[in-house]
């Protein structure tokens, strides 16, 4: 009788540490994601295929570009654009930033914008520094706390369905969630 | 030993009693017989139809003559139809509109729409573009070339939902992908405007 009660017990005690057990498991997507390099504003941080480093960040309403031949234009955003200035330099051999994203505390993430060349497509060459832009539109709910993540390195042609356990940056922009009525970026000479 | 035998052949005929009485229930009643396939909801223009990555709102479906997206902006010959959709993505990630389009059964008049000769998100004073970012509503157009004048559109919208993926090969494996359903959530009816 005492045996069955200890048994009884045990089972008691076990069964829901190992369900506690298997919460505590990390999911799949956690365990591939990529592996980030992390910085703040002004720090270069550096991975295998680039450094990076966030020399300025800026949000407000309107964008004003400057484009190819001095030609400039204005963008109103359905939110608030955010205009990310970086330097970055290939390590060992031509390659583009890749995935450039803004992730908000919310857990959405933001692509690049398309609407204008960002330094986000400029294949950079090993050992020589570039400086530009990239442009995000946003909800203005998403801006404050969000975060700059860049993976997926583009070599050339190399499709890379995943960015599954490689390279990354990740950078704490700051942001207070307040926009001036107007920022300014230049397009990428690609 | 004969006392046994018949113990044994009690207790199977209870457990297959318990087994088939449902059956023999249901079996008559018609509860073995395959569920009918639920109807998707029809739609028209104007009408939101909201899936689990993007909520579309049909806009426009026009029959013209007039190239959509004249590259170069030398237009081309043709006979061509429009639809604009307005598209909100509602999931947490960012989309390309050539993931939306992968969505959309089109077709003209009954018959397969056939390639979509241009899809972009369109922008007033902006390039037209291809990413759908959250929580931004943009303006999407899909183009087709046809060889006649169809008078009705249908397009078929199937949902898709972010699911853990299943790999052989192991390697990341359970990561998440967006997957469609199989049959679709909504139809869009609607007459093609003359233009």
């Amino acid at each position: 009788m005492r045996k069955a009660l200890l048994t009884v017990g045990a089972c008691a005690v076990l069964l829901p540490l190992i369900g506690a057990v298997q919460r505590l498991q990390p999911d799949a997507d956690r365990v591939y994601r990529p592996i980030a390099a992390t910085g703040r504003i002004g720090q270069e941080v550096r991975t295998p295929p680039y450094t990076v480093r966030v020399d300025g960040v800026a949000s407000g309403r309107e964008l004003r570009v400057a484009g190819f031949l001095g030609k400039t234009s204005r963008q109103a955003a359905k939110g608030v654009w955010v205009v990310v200035g970086l330097t970055a330099t290939a390590t060992q051999e031509d390659v583009a930033l890749g995935r450039v994203t803004l992730r908000a505390p919310d857990g959405r993430t933001f692509a690049a914008t398309d609407r204008f060349t960002g330094l986000d497509t400029v294949t950079l060459r090993p050992g020589i520094p570039v400086s530009g832009q990239v442009a995000f539109e946003l909800p203005a709910a998403a801006v404050k706390g969000a975060v700059l993540d860049i993976s997926r390195p583009a070599y050339g042609d190399v499709f890379r369905p995943s960015g599954a356990l490689g390279p990354a940056v990740e950078i704490e922009l700051r942001l207070d969630g307040t926009a001036a009525p107007t920022v300014s970026m230049t397009e990428a000479d690609t | 030993m004969p006392r046994m035998r018949q113990r044994a052949w009690f207790w199977f005929a209870a457990i297959a009693a318990v087994i088939l009485l449902p059956v023999a229930i249901a079996w008559p009643l018609g509860g073995l017989a395959d569920a009918a396939r639920a109807e998707p909801a029809r739609y028209s223009l104007g009408q939101p139809i909201k899936g689990q990555r993007h909520h579309l709102v049909p806009r426009r479906a026009v029959f013209t003559t007039k190239d959509p997206s004249p590259a170069f902006g030398v237009p081309r010959k043709g006979r061509f139809v429009v639809l604009d959709l307005e598209v909100t993505n509602v999931s947490s990630l960012p989309s390309l509109v050539s993931q939306l389009s992968g969505t959309l059964a089109v077709g003209l008049d009954g018959r397969p729409a056939g390639p979509v000769l241009d899809q972009s998100v369109v922008r007033a004073g902006g390039r037209a573009g291809d990413v759908l970012n959250p929580g931004i509503p943009e303006t999407v157009r899909l183009s087709w070339e046809v060889d006649e004048a169809p008078e009705r559109m249908s397009v078929a919208v199937t949902d898709e939902v972010r699911e853990p993926s299943w790999s052989l090969l192991g390697y990341a494996s359970g990561t998440s992908l967006w997957y469609m359903g199989e049959t679709p959530m909504g139809v869009l009816e609607t007459p093609l405007e003359r233009e």
